[in-house]
């Protein structure tokens, strides 16, 4: 009997996980109540709950889009709230709904290059808000475009620390300038790779590909998604 | 079933020479981290990345989308960008050539365990020093290397449980595997399934049912314990209980029309830039991934709301593995065809060294100029074909028993994984194993005559050729047009 003290434990171990589990579970209207009212991390963590949670038999279905967009728009200054204004960016709220709004803010300031303030908004948190919301971890569908570079990822976490004496209007400048060129460069490439196939050019390749030629440019090469 | 003990009496155990070339084997990757410096990030990595800083930032970690990776790699980089700000790139770097030490003296213990010599041991430790394709991996932000320094651990405790090392230190040994493989899948959801089909391993060599159950329970019990808390945060946050969920990505790419081969979307990517043919559509025996014209199917990509429907990243994995099933059953001639494929790309020549190599990601360190570049390449290419072929024979070369039948259970999930979607950093897992096995086939006492493993041993090389010769056509053009390219 004494062999089987650690199935013993084991068991006690995983009911008090699953005791834990349940004291702390919250359905949809205590996440609703916390992501109204509690402090901006315990409204991200609920809002994340909210956005995420599929169908069980014992949840709703739904849920108000209406009631979550007022909570993460405002955008305002304070530390606090920009918590739940950068969340607006992520993939939980950007994937309720084509991100739209989310997108036309980001694009006024690449449209107008401009480093001063837009719409009350500074360049730290516009680049905050573009890095999360172009670099993030999901589909074009959401807003995502590209992934993060080294610079970015300094930039990122150098923006989210707040630290504004590490953006200088000159490297405001050129950060704006490498995001535009960046930009510009996956959307030349991309409309390169969507371009219509060239019948002739396709005709081509195939021939040379018989006669044992790999080498051949490409352009309107269709290709698959990156990893 | 009898439990074998290894006659390990004739060669005692010398973990001090062990440790001198674990030692090396650091410093070497070291060495490589100093000289590669900060490479910019390539796919995976840096959504590792994003997931990590927003992790850091919101203390939520969101998912894919189209995946939900396990959370352990992001988690440990949160907590590196917590304390050390945009260092923490350098700093989860070190830590991984840190932890490679585990994946040396685990690769060494393992060659001595199956060879039962410290010859065999000596043989594996050096080669795994110089094995490129797994050493580059410490500087790469993929979790490979944490996940082997937890994963061979566990999977050498099971050995030595296995081979009849009773006693005390059973309890302890199952223990800690238990502890490690669920470390292990906190990086990867891969061994899953393979934690349970050890622990039913070692049923028949306990001595008694009873005990075997008791065994295979405490192994799987630990390891279920101690990735709960992770799977009650998924049923609180998805409704569901689950580790990970990256099946219906893996089934949309490779239960589709569409071939995909992460080693060559982006080699395609950037031979397009380049204007060169596209590899999976120009160059590879299309012969054997062709599928109807038109019979492909789509992501499940809906948006939640859509339809009034919550549908979360599990629900749209679930839909999507359906439709990769239904996909397969209505095309069976593709599937088993396409597969063949599938096995070309786990065990193809390439590398991720190769392949950063040909994609130009390592042309600003010294390891990028025209010289090196050849070199190490056709370095990292001898270290694949001597493994797969040495490690193989190897592996027939073990006497019949509880170690053969491990590594065969390994070897053989680590194939069927591989089956939906494979490329060569998903036989990252068997690679020590390989090793370790190579060196106790370089190692053995040649007098011994084992006809039925040449036979086994002839019928796999004659496998790998044809699979080598299956992918012959884009490792060719890939080092032929993009590593032996004459510009820096």
């Amino acid at each position: 009997m004494k062999r089987w003290v650690p199935h013993l434990v084991l068991i006690g171990l995983a009911l008090l996980q699953v005791a834990l589990y349940h004291s702390r579970h919250r359905d949809i209207e205590a996440l609703r109540e916390a992501a109204a009212q509690g402090s901006p991390r315990e409204r991200v963590a609920a809002l994340h709950i909210l956005t995420n949670r599929g169908p069980t038999p014992h949840l709703e279905r739904k849920w108000d889009r209406a009631a979550i967009t007022p909570m993460i728009g405002s955008g305002t200054d304070s530390l606090e709230d920009s918590l739940l204004a950068d969340f607006a960016y992520t993939v939980d709220i950007c994937r309720m709904a084509k991100p739209i709004w989310q997108d036309a803010k980001i694009s006024a300031r690449l449209k107008g290059n401009t480093l001063g303030e837009i719409k009350g908004e500074s360049f730290i948190e516009w680049l905050r808000h573009f890095l999360l919301f172009r670099r993030k971890v999901a589909g074009r569908h959401m807003g995502a475009m590209l992934r993060l570079k080294n610079d970015e990822v300094r930039w990122l976490i150098t923006a989210i620390a707040g630290d504004e004496s590490a953006f200088d209007p000159q490297t405001q400048e050129r950060i704006l300038a490498d995001i535009q060129q960046r930009q510009t460069q996956a959307n030349m490439s991309r409309t390169k790779r969507m371009a219509p196939p060239d019948p002739e050019g396709k005709r081509a390749r195939g021939e040379q590909r018989r006669s044992g030629q790999t080498k051949t440019s490409t352009p309107g090469a269709k290709l698959p998604g990156r990893r | 079933m009898s439990s074998p003990e290894v006659d390990s009496s004739r060669d005692p155990l010398c973990l001090r020479s062990l440790l001198v070339l674990t030692a090396l084997g650091v410093g070497l990757r070291l060495l490589l981290l100093a000289i590669v410096g900060e490479l910019e990030l390539q796919s995976d990595e840096s959504n590792y990345v994003y997931l990590a800083i927003a992790w850091d930032h919101f203390g939520v970690y969101f998912d894919h989308h189209r995946y939900l990776w396990p959370p352990g790699y992001s988690w440990l980089l949160s907590q590196f960008i917590h304390f050390s700000g945009a260092g923490a790139l350098l700093a989860i770097k070190l830590t991984q050539v840190l932890a490679s030490a585990s994946i040396g003296l685990s690769t060494m213990l393992l060659a001595y365990r199956l060879g039962g010599s410290m010859r065999a041991a000596r043989v594996a430790g050096i080669a795994w020093i110089f094995y490129l394709p797994l050493a580059a991996f410490t500087h790469l932000l993929w979790n490979e290397s944490l996940f082997l320094a937890l994963y061979l651990p566990a999977i050498y405790l099971c050995l030595r449980v296995l081979q009849g090392d009773d006693g005390p230190g059973v309890n302890r040994r199952l223990i800690l595997a238990g502890l490690l493989f669920a470390g292990a899948l906190y990086l990867k959801e891969a061994p899953t399934y393979l934690v349970p089909a050890i622990a039913l391993l070692l049923i028949p060599f306990a001595g008694s049912p009873l005990e075997g159950l008791r065994r295979a329970t405490l192994l799987v019990g630990v390891t279920f314990v101690a990735v709960l808390p992770w799977c009650l945060r998924n049923l609180e946050v998805y409704g569901h209980f689950a580790l990970a969920n990256s099946m219906g990505e893996n089934a949309y790419n490779g239960l589709n029309e569409e071939y995909r081969n992460f080693d060559l979307i982006p080699v395609d990517v950037q031979r397009g830039r380049r204007g060169l043919s596209i590899l999976s559509r120009d160059v590879i025996r299309r012969e054997l991934v062709d599928a109807p014209p038109g019979s492909g199917w789509s992501r499940e990509e809906r948006l939640t709301f859509k339809d009034d429907e919550l549908v979360n990243t599990i629900e749209r994995s679930q839909a999507m593995t359906a439709s990769g099933l239904a996909y397969m059953r209505a095309h069976p001639g593709w599937f088993l065809r396409s597969r063949i494929k599938k096995l070309a790309d786990l065990v193809t020549p390439l590398s991720f060294y190769t392949r950063h190599q040909a994609l130009g990601h390592y042309d600003r360190t010294p390891l990028g100029g025209p010289f090196m570049r050849k070199v190490t390449s056709l370095w990292a290419v001898g270290c694949v074909l001597l493994v797969l072929l040495l490690g193989s024979a190897g592996f027939f070369a073990l006497p019949k028993g509880p170690a053969r039948l491990l590594l065969g259970l390994i070897f053989a999930y680590t194939l069927a994984t591989s089956m939906l979607v494979a490329m060569s950093r998903f036989r990252i897992p068997v690679v020590p194993l390989l090793i370790a096995c190579a060196a106790v086939l370089l190692t053995r006492d040649r007098s011994e005559r084992r006809p039925l493993a040449a036979s086994a041993t002839l019928a796999t090389w004659t496998l790998l050729l044809a699979l080598w010769w299956v992918n012959w056509p884009e490792v060719w053009t890939i080092f032929s047009e993009m590593v032996w390219r004459a510009e820096a």
